[in-house]
């Protein structure tokens, strides 16, 4: 191969991208060229020298901003559904339909503006993001549960075929948490069991997935942009469990499963 | 936001028209929220910034650095027979060039801009070819090759002051 070749595999190689013949032959001839492997050298050195210098700040201002154009839009699209709703609904059912809509426009911006804080966190975790991200999708859909049933022996198997694992789905009404069905999300790269439990009005999504280690880790309760989470790994799998219930509600769901 | 500002500045190269794009991107990502599929936020984001950046630029009419999406790119790149950079200068050398940082800028802003938008979300954002070529809306195959001519470009601008500087010595 000559250099010529391999100057795409070059960039590919730097950034780790990139597999299959082709760029395993790249890889080849670079780490045997001298010329090649000085121009990869200086293409990092540009590259560190671009995020020591060229990234350009945000303005002080720009985010206060924003949320208030957000929250513009979102005074509008309450009026807008408020109106469609009254011309539709009479009586108190308008009015409060008018409400509705008011608090999932709300509901909606504060989703927005969590969601976008919380993946601006360069350092947040992964995990913690994406559960939150899922949670907050779940509110914000029309229908969060894919497999509406209050019964488990109908929830564990709607799950065959859709995640690798068989999750552990428990009825927990007489202890006032209602089952009220399953979905399957994607977090931390993977696809996940969701069951989605009620305490009066609040909805608790608790996501499942094998374990990569196998050791038991205990329940660590931590507060994510206003909601409750928990964090716990029991029998291999790897378990959170996530609402806007208050944090010993949670916790006492999280002892019964 | 820091991602989504810095995405916006190095495209319309203006601090203020990116402080309106940011605001205009926000919004248009409230609106399309509820068809956001969930999957790489971060890059969904950086797509609608990077169309309404677009747009901005495109109504400036300052399309004279725009490469036209609707050119055959694939063609336009691999038919281009372009000698590598000749690697003579050590890393070393490229190292100890004092003002190479402004250089460097200089020759990223001057890079055209559907390169310099591939070179910033790589080196700055770090997404991965995959999430790029969906930002861009662009092949994978497409991203690697003005990835690389990006990084030539980079570099050769970088040789060429420090081989002015040793002139300059001399």
């Amino acid at each position: 191969m000559q250099c010529k070749d391999a100057e795409e595999g070059l960039s590919a190689l730097i950034d780790g991208e990139g597999a299959g013949e082709r760029q395993q032959a790249a890889a080849e001839h670079i780490a045997g060229c001298p010329q090649c492997t000085a121009l990869a050298n200086d293409y990092r050195h540009v590259g560190e020298t671009l995020r020591a210098v060229a990234y350009v700040p945000a303005p002080a201002g720009l985010e206060a901003k924003v949320r208030a154009r957000l929250a513009v839009e979102a005074l509008a699209a309450a009026q807008a559904a408020a109106q469609a709703a009254s011309g539709r609904w009479r009586f108190d059912a308008g009015r409060w339909m008018q409400q509705a809509a008011a608090l999932v426009v709300v509901a909606g911006l504060a989703a927005l503006v969590s969601w976008h804080l919380t993946w601006s966190a360069a350092d947040q975790d992964r995990q913690q993001r994406d559960v939150l991200a899922a949670h907050v999708r779940s509110l914000l859909q029309e229908a969060p549960i894919q497999v509406a049933s209050s019964e488990r022996h109908l929830v564990r198997p709607w799950f065959n075929g859709r995640v690798e694992f068989a999750p552990g789905v428990k009825d927990l009404t007489p202890q006032n948490f209602t089952l009220l069905g399953g979905r399957v999300d994607w977090i931390d790269g993977r696809r996940v069991a969701t069951l989605v439990y009620k305490r009066r009005l609040h909805i608790i999504n608790v996501f499942m997935w094998p374990a990569d280690v196998q050791a038991d880790a205990a329940p660590r309760a931590i507060g994510l942009k206003g909601y409750n989470a928990i964090s716990w790994t029991s029998g291999g799998m790897v378990h959170w469990a996530i609402s806007d219930l208050n944090a010993k509600e949670l916790a006492e769901l999280q002892a019964l499963l | 936001m820091r991602a989504a500002f810095n995405l916006a500045y190095w495209i319309v190269r203006s601090r203020e028209e990116a402080e309106d794009v940011v605001q205009d991107a926000f919004v248009r990502a409230f609106r399309g929220f509820a068809r956001f599929d969930g999957a790489a936020p971060k890059a969904w984001l950086l797509t609608i910034v990077r169309n309404v950046a677009y747009r901005a630029l495109q109504s400036r009419k300052r399309s004279a650095n725009v490469v036209l999406f609707s050119e055959d790119l694939r063609n336009q790149e691999g038919g281009d027979v372009r000698e590598l950079p000749s690697p003579e200068r050590s890393a070393e050398a490229l190292l100890v060039a004092q003002s190479e940082s402004h250089e460097l800028l200089a020759a990223l802003a001057e890079l055209p801009v559907s390169y310099r938008e591939v070179v910033v979300l790589r080196e700055l954002e770090g997404l991965s070819y995959s999430e790029i070529a969906r930002t861009v809306d662009a092949p994978v195959g497409t991203v690697m090759s003005r990835l690389s001519r990006g990084r030539a470009e980079l570099r050769n601008a970088l040789a060429r002051h420090i081989a002015k500087d040793e002139t300059d010595a001399v």
